[in-house]
């Protein structure tokens, strides 16, 4: 079954060109042109887009109501309203902001972050393959496919592969990484995630001493690299 | 008492000055109602008191000494009772016979019984002697006291001398000769008129006329009469000491009334440096109409005004951040249609050129939405409505977050990118998304300028004792004209964040390359 979007937006033009690149990505996506009868709209939709500027109530508000009456669906702004204030009063509720104009990757990536921290499965991609490894994100499996062996991690480094791969191709500080596995402010000179990747990478990499699906970014951060 | 004068002159002065500067600006200020009139008012009085309280005082004094002072105290009365009683009693006795004479003074010797009398006849000759109580009668050539309280008339053959007992302690001779000769006679009157006792000489029928009918004298001892001498001190006292209340009464009126002038004066002064949560200060209650008033009116006209333009302020700033935020969205719409068209572009079949220029489209496509993001953000930065929360947070991580986030544009560019920063923080008071915003468009500054460089390095470096992070690339420098890449408001921005959050910011420029520092512009800001 394809994943449903509620996109809601009063430009026909642009909402017309968001549903086709979306639909070409694999979604189901149902439009909107107004916020009325989002509600019942969201109800089966995985994630809801929703545009600022809208006839009647405006996207806040309507994001404010969606966000009361299905706490569950991930909300990401699609706004041309760039300012600091507009943003923070939409990342109130909403779970992401995107400005106007957009590259539709982006769009599209923004989505498949908010759908996995969800954990709504990517219709797409079922099984992420990096270099050697095959990562079954529905049920947390990673093989070896070399040896055809499953990798067990620890809790602590299944968070933090999980972090990372969330936000595949980016790179992280150590503090935003410890922050989101740990929960807790990140104490300077705290080597504990050091130690944590150094395990990580034993277990995942095939030269721990030479990583490549746990880059170091020197003097930022640490990423996995897109395929 | 001259000081005082010098300060009332002073702040009569002072109070000049006021009255001037406030002229200019309110030339109607009602006479009666001015601090001037009331000040001249108060001088006056005090100026006017002066001759009025003297006599007034003196009159006062008068009439309580006379009161106080007891008839006992001086039974014979004043001098001038005494001696125009003696003048008269002498006109009456104008040809009479020596026994009527002696007989009549020997009645006002009863009557003023501590008073020594005698009578010189025409020819010279000391033709009575009457001594008083308490007084000493002695013939001169003898040490036997004449008989004198018998109160038989005698005339001496021999000079006589009348001892005077004063209160002193000391004793006052009058030698009375026998036969007064000229030269005596003027020593004797030389010396009457200071003498204690009071002596008194009246011509025979005439008083002070002579009737060739001799002379008689009268002597009473001052102490008998009036204290005029001794209670002059006295009245100095009293007289001094009611003026010295009067001017008392008058400083503290003086002093009273500054104090009031002062007390409004400095009511104006902190209602002026008290601003209201606006910012500007809130207008004062006027209760006099006098200059004070008026420069209060004055003020409040400012605050009134001021408060005015502040609210067409707001009103504008209003204004512009809606229309800014409008225009801003209004042309980022079309720019979201025709990203989207181009996406579908880029689906179709292209010749390699097509894809090029296409890719070079999207590219411009990506600064000019950058460039209505940035003109809005100096629009409300320049304008001071970007509120800025400053805290104190670790600089290098949000640096190392922010370039982060850069890193894959920067590898894109096929950069080399050294990020050497310490692992020890550094705190600087920040508003988050400022610093951001000022890394992002410093960042987004070496991509679009400097990418020739394909080089970026950032590094902190220590700057007269402070810390300071530095962004290097490889560009060619600050060219003087940007020509086609853009008009500089990103700099502009941050420029004005920096300034905004008191930090500091120093751009060495080179043909090799840019470097700019960032720092602290607080002393404390040392590494915790």
């Amino acid at each position: 079954m394809k994943t449903k979007l509620l996109y809601i937006e009063d430009d026909t033009e642009i909402a017309t060109w968001v549903r086709e690149d979306l639909e070409e990505r694999g979604y189901e996506v149902v439009w909107l042109g107004s916020g009325e009868g989002a509600a019942e709209a969201a109800l089966d939709c995985s994630l809801v887009i929703l545009d600022v500027m809208l006839p009647g109530l405006d996207g806040f508000t309507v994001g404010q109501r969606l966000k009361k009456e299905h706490p569950a669906v991930p909300i990401v702004m699609l706004s041309a309203r760039t300012s600091i204030d507009d943003k923070l009063h939409g990342l109130d509720f909403a779970d992401d902001y995107v400005t106007k104009p957009f590259h539709p990757d982006e769009l599209a990536a923004r989505i498949e972050v908010q759908l996995r921290k969800a954990g709504t499965v990517v219709s797409s991609e079922a099984v992420l393959t990096l270099d050697h490894l095959s990562i079954y994100e529905q049920d947390n499996r990673i093989v070896n496919e070399q040896t055809g062996e499953e990798i067990i991690l620890s809790g602590k480094q299944f968070h933090i592969f999980a972090y990372l791969l969330r936000h595949m191709g980016m790179i992280r500080t150590k503090e935003q990484i410890y922050e989101a596995v740990w929960n807790e402010p990140y104490l300077d000179g705290d080597k504990t995630l050091m130690v944590h990747i150094r395990h990580l990478r034993e277990k995942l990499e095939l030269d721990p001493a030479n990583p490549v699906i746990i880059q170091t970014v020197r003097g930022v951060g640490y990423r996995v690299k897109k395929p | 008492m001259i000081k005082w004068v010098k300060e009332r002159k002073a702040r009569k002065s002072e109070q000049n000055r006021e009255s001037n500067k406030e002229r200019p600006m309110r030339p109607k200020i009602k006479f009666g109602r001015s601090l001037m009139s009331r000040y001249m008012l108060l001088i006056l009085a005090a100026v006017l008191f002066v001759p009025v309280v003297v006599p007034v005082v003196a009159t006062v004094f008068v009439v309580i000494i006379n009161h106080v002072n007891p008839v006992e105290d001086a039974p014979y009365g004043d001098s001038d009772q005494i001696t125009s009683l003696w003048a008269i009693e002498s006109k009456k006795l104008d040809g009479s016979s020596d026994s009527i004479i002696n007989a009549r003074m020997k009645e006002l010797q009863k009557k003023y019984p501590k008073s020594a009398m005698y009578r010189v006849d025409a020819t010279g000759r000391t033709t009575m002697v009457l001594g008083g109580e308490g007084t000493k009668v002695l013939k001169s050539r003898s040490s036997k006291p004449l008989d004198m309280t018998s109160g038989k008339p005698e005339a001496p053959s021999t000079d006589v001398v009348l001892k005077w007992p004063l209160p002193t302690g000391k004793t006052e001779e009058t030698r009375i000769p026998a036969v007064w000769t000229a030269n005596y006679t003027v020593e004797f009157m030389k010396k009457a008129n200071f003498r204690d006792p009071l002596t008194i000489v009246a011509f025979i029928g005439g008083g002070n006329v002579n009737k060739g009918q001799g002379f008689m004298v009268i002597e009473i001892p001052r102490n008998m009469l009036q204290k005029s001498s001794s209670n002059g001190l006295l009245e100095f006292v009293y007289f001094g000491a009611v003026m010295l209340i009067v001017f008392v009464i008058f400083i503290i009126m003086s002093v009273l009334f500054f104090a009031k002038i002062r007390k409004r004066l400095i009511h104006l002064q902190s209602a002026m440096v008290t601003p209201s949560k606006e910012g500007i200060p809130l207008p004062v209650d006027v209760r006099r109409s006098d200059e004070i008033g008026h420069l209060e009116e004055s003020f409040n006209q400012m605050v009134h005004q001021l408060t005015g333009s502040r609210q067409r302020e707001r009103e504008e700033e209003q204004l512009r951040k809606r229309l800014v935020a409008g225009l801003s969205h209004d042309l980022r719409t079309p720019l979201t249609v025709i990203r989207g068209h181009m996406h579908a572009l880029h689906k179709e079949n292209l010749s390699e050129q097509g894809v090029h220029a296409l890719s070079r489209m999207e590219g411009k496509m990506q600064d000019l939405g950058e460039l209505i993001d940035n003109m809005l953000s100096f629009n409300l930065l320049a304008s001071g409505r970007y509120t800025l929360k400053l805290e104190r947070k670790d600089v290098l991580r949000m640096i190392r977050e922010a370039a982060a986030s850069w890193y894959p544009v920067w590898e894109k560019e096929e950069f080399e990118i050294d990020i050497d920063l310490p692992e020890t923080p550094l705190i600087w008071d920040v508003d988050e998304q400022g610093l951001r915003r000022v890394l992002d468009n410093l960042f987004q500054n070496v991509v679009r300028h400097a990418a020739s460089g394909k080089f970026i390095r950032i590094s902190t470096e220590q700057i007269q004792g402070q810390t300071a992070v530095v962004i290097e690339d490889h560009g060619p420098g600050i060219q003087p004209d940007s020509g086609t890449k853009g008009t500089g408001l990103g700099l502009s921005i941050v420029d004005l964040l920096i300034r905004e959050m008191g930090l500091r910011k120093r751009v060495d420029s080179s043909d090799s390359g840019v470097r700019t520092y960032l720092y602290s512009g607080k002393d404390d800001e040392l590494e915790l």
